[in-house]
């Protein structure tokens, strides 16, 4: 697991790479929660190249989304794919963030 | 396959690169790799975190074998009575803020997995998995 960020024009983009199960998602999460420290406006968890993920790592991205959401932030979510979009679509997550499979579009829907 | 480990979750990385090698050397598809490591995940989190009442160190024992197009899985720890499969479904429609995670775990075993099943045998937790392969 390795998690990176990047400024696409007032956007933090957290990139979030590898597996996010019980080994990563604490260490996760504490990074994550981190970079979130100074309130961003704009968050995009950008889950392109993450190829795995448990109930643990669904927690990582819910610690971060309702964290976001109490400090009047938006966050998005962009790039899931294979066995992560499935876990995502399972828990209902489709309807609980707002997931957009491309970043372009995940971008363009920031206001 | 069958690999022993202790009630520790540091132990987990261990039973999962056993997996990664009976994957691959039973051929399995990406997709049946990725569903049997995400239900031991799921279930040796849930007995290691919540399973043991004591101190004490326990044996969990994981099983995998792959015959006639059927990957099962049996995990069966010496835990507390627990049948994981009697638990409610996480309600999928309540709002951000009531979203808590728990029971999110077995609900994924269940929808990624054909069949699960509980029995409890000599003092032992037994579940049981299928998956149909392809």
């Amino acid at each position: 697991m390795n998690i990176r960020t990047r400024n696409i024009e007032a956007i933090l983009a957290i990139d979030i790479t590898g597996k996010l199960d019980t080994q990563t998602s604490a260490s996760a999460s504490e990074e994550v929660m981190k970079l979130l420290d100074l309130n961003p406006a704009k968050v995009l968890l950008s889950l392109a190249s993450l190829e795995f993920i448990t109930s643990m790592g669904l927690l990582v991205i819910l610690r971060a989304a309702k964290h976001v959401r109490a400090y009047g932030g938006n966050l998005k979510v962009s790039g899931a794919r294979g066995v992560v979009k499935q876990v995502l679509e399972i828990s209902g997550f489709d309807s609980l963030l707002d997931l957009y499979d491309d970043e372009e579009q995940a971008v363009r829907f920031f206001q | 396959m069958r690999v022993e480990l202790n009630n520790e979750l540091g132990e987990m990385a261990n039973v999962m690169t056993a997996l990664a090698e009976f994957s691959s050397g039973a051929g399995l598809e990406m997709e049946a790799a990725q569903a049997a490591e995400l239900v031991l995940d799921e279930l040796l989190n849930n007995i290691i975190t919540h399973g043991y009442l004591d101190a004490d160190q326990h044996k969990i024992v994981v099983e995998l074998c792959v015959s006639k197009n059927v990957l099962q899985i049996i995990v069966s720890d010496d835990g507390i009575p627990f049948n994981p499969f009697e638990q409610e479904d996480p309600d999928l429609e309540s709002s951000l803020n009531e979203r808590e995670g728990g029971g999110m775990g077995v609900f994924l075993v269940k929808k990624f997995m054909d069949e699960c099943s509980y029995q409890r045998l000599e003092q032992r937790n037994i579940v049981t998995l299928v998956k149909f392969l392809a």
